[in-house]
């Protein structure tokens, strides 16, 4: 059963691709939740406690709108028994008011162990999407009844991965028909005997690690389709990483999915499969351009962003990374990746910033993909003066402007405070057809952001893939009129963060229709004419055309 | 530096800046603002990575009477690391109207120029930064840094092979640029030469340890 929503944003004029504000509002105070989370102690002492709480946006109950879960952290003196992850369902009416209701008792939702993020995916191939989280201890499944509730079946799926995972990248990486995970660790940690902070930076007296600390391997976890995982052996030759972030797409379009990993301070992975007769995963990260940036720094990185910035039809990279450095734009043909951070004007504004969950999207609905940024320092004792860098620090809006992207000022609201923002999601919330945001601050609030985008001569339309897990890693292309798209189903690049299986992307107000080509199959979407204030899931059928 | 400071000089480069910072407060606070021990000063922040702190000490020693001209060129990197292209670009220019013929500043507004995209300028200044350095026996270091960031150039250009080249010159005088290494595995994996860039890789990683040991840096 397939299912593609198709949501979209009156266009009230006509200025085709001229920029149009970029409007993201924090509605937290009329929406929820209210809900503060934990990562142990604020200001941090450990670098346990800097990473933050995770963020998952997903339907939960078949509704159709996007629920929130909430990976939440505990403290270091009880890391079994913190104050609990929680769900949030999306209580949207019919008038398209947002608002957000704590259901976590009533969905069955027992979780106190210290979580770091959640994946939601069909893992059990039952129609809904279950919930695979991330923890620093054993990693825990939650399959979903498909009403929204869940039950732990992590002992009978065989998925206590130990340790300290950071993300969980699904994906079918074997080719049998079902979701497999890969899973990011970073260090090897032992609350018990956690290294002594003082560590030296700059003049500073700073949180240890992870440099000097035992990185993690990662686990490829294979789906044998009876509801259980098996740890695979085929990353058994890739050596040990501070693991951050992992992706499934297939880069090089050979219709096999490839491994992107986000490491900190050490070179980024391309895990290849090597082999045509069995599954072997190879990094072909230095060979291809990805481990490093142009100089051959290995860099701290911590979010990933997918998307055609040189409309190549390829999937170019953007990797957010320390202060004092920059976030990198790495563009393939392919095969190769070359470093344009400077030519395109991604370098120069992240050197004082501390980037995490990153994601290009059409803020202003002109055609093109804009970057937005979630910054904070990992040091509490980070200042302009004493490290070139704030803890607090704003969200960096990079709109894109020709072949440059250019950085954003903005004067009050969120778009101009400064925050320790860590983990972040992106979906259509409201039905209204642009992708808002969810945030988790570092012990802060969660916070809901709207985006209230609106072109006078273009609408945003979002495709919802949300019943089609074994799409996740896909390639996507929209063709609109004499307009192309290029996009890739990647929910898990945000930091910490799984986003709404969801592509959005906009089209001249009179386009009517489109062909989406998801990896090799085509279908066409109706695009409606005027704003749906609140979108039903338009089914279609498998040989593509429009089901309403 | 020589004289008075010298030994305060020396206590920096073994590696002690905040012992140097007492003694140069000592010095300060006898002599005045002297711009060689205002530099110094900021030398010593510098030398920590500490960069924000060594701003207002180089800027004091470009104030001061005489001003110390090598301090304009330290505030330029100070300011580039610490993410202000425009004020970096500045004092660089400031040291080139009081020493026209310095490579590393030359090299400083072609690193500025390669951030901002500016390839042409980037090309022109690294080319008088290769120029200036190899004309001076003590800077060969000088010389495969700038070579190597050159090769930058040539390969946003389109010019895989001549990166190649240039960067293996720069290997050739310092086998301790890890980074270049790294690039230049990269750009030999484009070339298609693939046994040559397993040992590029290889001599990264090396150059890398070795590097950071000397450092100190914990891996």
């Amino acid at each position: 059963m397939t299912r593609l929503a198709v949501v979209l944003l009156l266009a009230l004029g006509a200025c085709e691709h001229e920029h149009a504000p970029i409007l993201l509002v924090d509605v937290t105070a009329q929406t929820g939740p209210d809900f503060t989370t934990t990562s142990g102690a604020m200001p941090p002492s450990q670098i346990v406690e800097v990473n933050g709480s995770g963020v998952c946006l997903f339907d939960t109950d078949g509704d159709g709108d996007l629920d929130l879960f909430v990976a939440n952290g505990a403290t270091v003196d009880d890391p079994e028994h913190g104050p609990g992850s929680r769900l949030f369902r999306n209580m949207l009416s019919e008038d398209g008011e947002l608002r957000f209701i704590d259901m976590s008792e009533h969905a069955g939702i027992d979780l106190r162990r210290w979580a770091t993020s959640a994946t939601a995916a069909d893992f059990d191939a039952d129609g809904d999407a279950d919930l695979y989280v991330t923890c620093i201890g054993d990693d825990v499944l939650l399959s979903n009844d498909g009403q929204g509730h869940f039950t732990d079946i992590t002992k009978v799926a065989g998925v206590a991965v130990p340790g300290w995972s950071t993300a969980a990248a699904p994906g079918d990486i074997d080719g049998d028909g079902d979701l497999d995970l890969y899973i990011a660790r970073y260090i090897d940690w032992n609350f018990a005997a956690p290294p002594p902070p003082g560590v030296p930076f700059r003049g500073n007296s700073v949180i240890a690690g992870p440099a000097g600390l035992p990185p993690q391997a990662d686990v490829l976890l294979l789906n044998t389709g009876d509801g259980s995982f098996v740890v695979s052996d085929a990353n058994a030759d890739i050596p040990p990483a501070f693991g951050l972030n992992a992706v499934m797409i297939d880069v090089d379009g050979d219709h096999k999915l490839d491994i992107l990993v986000g490491n900190d301070g050490m070179s980024n992975q391309l895990l290849v499969q090597a082999e045509a007769e069995r599954l072997r995963l190879r990094d072909s990260g230095p060979a291809r351009g990805f481990a490093t940036n142009m100089s051959g720094a290995e860099q701290a990185t911590m979010g990933l962003a997918i998307g055609d910035v040189d409309a190549s039809g390829t999937p170019d990279l953007i990797s957010t990374n320390f202060s004092s450095d920059t976030n990198t734009l790495l563009i393939t043909d392919g095969k190769y990746f070359v470093d344009r951070t400077n030519a395109m004007g991604i370098g120069p504004p992240t050197r004082s910033l501390l980037g995490w969950t990153t994601r290009l999207l059409d803020l202003d609905h002109d055609g093109d993909e804009d970057l937005v940024t979630l910054n904070g320092h990992v040091y509490p004792n980070a200042t302009p003066e004493s490290m070139a860098s704030a803890w607090r620090q704003p969200a960096l809006i990079q709109r894109r402007d020709g072949d440059r992207f250019v950085p954003m000022s903005f004067a009050d609201g969120w778009l101009a405070g400064a925050r320790v923002d860590r983990a972040g999601a992106f979906g259509d919330l409201d039905g209204d057809g642009d992708l808002d945001l969810v945030t988790a601050e570092l012990n802060g609030p969660v916070r809901v952001i709207e985006n209230r985008a609106a072109h006078p001569g273009r609408k945003g339309v979002v495709l919802d893939f949300g019943g089609e897990s074994l799409a996740l890693g896909a390639h996507v292309v929209i063709e609109a009129g004499d307009e192309i798209h290029h996009r890739w189903l990647a929910p898990g690049t945000d930091f910490q963060g799984w986003s709404a299986p969801q592509i959005h992307f906009s089209v001249p107000r009179e386009a009517m229709q489109a062909t989406v080509t998801v990896g090799q199959s085509t279908r066409q979407v109706r695009i409606p004419a005027s704003r749906a204030v609140r979108s039903q899931p338009q089914p279609v059928s498998a040989t593509g055309h429009p089901g309403s | 530096m020589s004289g008075a400071l010298a030994g305060h000089y020396e206590l920096i480069l073994a590696g002690q800046p905040g012992p140097a910072r007492v003694r140069l407060r000592q010095f300060l606070d006898a002599e005045g603002d002297d711009g060689r021990a205002l530099f110094l000063m900021g030398l010593s922040h510098h030398r920590e990575r500490a960069y924000p702190k060594a701003v207002p000490w180089f800027e004091r020693a470009m104030a001061a009477t005489p001003p110390y001209p090598p301090a304009a060129h330290f505030l330029g990197w100070a300011h580039y690391h610490n993410g202000n292209a425009t004020a970096s670009r500045a004092a660089f220019e400031q040291h080139l109207r009081l020493d026209p013929n310095e490579g590393d500043t030359h090299f400083g507004l072609g690193v500025l120029a390669l951030e901002r995209g500016d390839l042409d300028e980037a090309d022109a200044r690294l080319a008088r930064a290769l120029d200036l350095q190899r004309r001076r026996p003590d800077r060969p270091l000088g010389v495969a840094k700038v070579l190597a960031r050159r090769s930058e150039v040539l390969e946003q250009r389109g010019d895989v092979m001549g990166a190649i080249e240039l960067l293996g010159e720069a290997l050739a005088i310092d086998r301790d640029l890890y980074e270049a290494h790294f690039l230049h595995a990269r750009l030999l994996h484009r070339a298609g030469r693939v046994a040559e860039a397993a040992k590029a890789e290889a001599a990264a990683h090396a150059a890398q340890v070795r590097v950071e040991s000397a450092d100190g840096r914990p891996r």
